[in-house]
């Protein structure tokens, strides 16, 4: 079995696995990380929306052979830790309008919409309907009208 | 009350399934067309209203109905014809359908493509 090494959550890691399996099952399967969810496995739901090099992926439709040993993989498990708080700004704004419902996409969300708002931030703006519209993360509860607003006061503090 | 509305939209819309041969032609949820956030209205306002009988008792999916039906009533004032089978988009199938005999599809393999 070939060596896959990459960076996840701050730590460099190391996992002895074929190069065509996805990284979402070598997160999930082999290192025990699970906070990127499994929905689909054919990168439509996006509830496995994680960061790599601090964008926005998929890791569901990434062959972990594909990274390099400097790839930094960032789950919702490490997202506070890069603004080093017990709470990323996201997730803060997550509990004070109360988003989830049952809660399965929401780690996904939550990454997506990270990903969303320092994309606006590189660009000089604002979170734009737009943007929010873009955002493919399927909530089968409905919660769509508090993510929008959890985004818009999650930014105001990143 | 969200996610009922959130459902009523899809359900006088976009989501069905559709049954041919024994299989649902639906396979993922691209092809079941349940409400994203490009079609989530703008603005939402839940009214609860107060107590009148003092017992404990639930909401459920008693908003479901009532919303599918205004949206179905505002499908029909935006394009003049009052829908009469639901979703009205159901009998246009927009999609490839997956296979219904294995090997199931491979996850795929050009993620990097999309990251934003």
């Amino acid at each position: 079995m070939p060596e896959q090494t990459f960076r996840l959550n701050g730590e460099q890691v190391t996992v002895d696995i074929g190069d065509d399996v996805r990284l979402l099952w070598v997160l999930r399967d082999v290192l025990g990380v699970t906070g990127p969810k499994y929905g689909c496995g054919i990168n439509v739901c996006k509830a496995c929306t994680s960061h790599l090099n601090g964008r926005a992926v998929n890791p569901c439709a990434i062959p972990v052979g594909e990274l390099t040993p400097t790839d930094e993989v960032t789950t919702i498990e490490g997202l506070a830790d890069t603004v080093s708080a017990d709470l990323h700004p996201m997730q803060q704004a997550w509990i004070d309008q109360d988003v989830a419902q049952c809660g399965y996409c929401q780690p996904g969300q939550i990454m997506a919409a990270v990903a969303v708002v320092r994309r606006a931030a590189e660009e000089g703006r604002e979170v734009t309907d737009a943007d929010l519209d873009g955002i493919r993360n399927i909530c089968r509860c409905g919660t769509y009208v508090r993510i929008r607003e959890a985004i818009r006061a999650g930014a105001e503090n990143m | 009350m969200m996610g009922c509305a959130m459902d009523g939209i899809a359900l006088a819309l976009t989501s069905s399934l559709h049954l041919r041969d024994g299989y649902f032609l639906e396979a993922s949820w691209d092809n079941y067309y349940y409400t994203r956030q490009w079609n989530t209205p703008p603005e939402l306002d839940i009214v609860i209203m107060p107590d009148t009988t003092g017992k404990p008792g639930g909401a459920g999916e008693l908003g479901v109905a009532a919303s599918m039906a205004a949206v179905a009533c505002a499908y029909g004032r935006a394009t003049g014809t009052m829908p009469t089978t639901f979703p009205v988009n159901h009998g246009t199938l927009s999609f490839e359908p997956k296979p219904t005999t294995p090997p199931v599809p491979q996850s795929p393999t050009d993620g990097l493509d999309h990251a934003y």
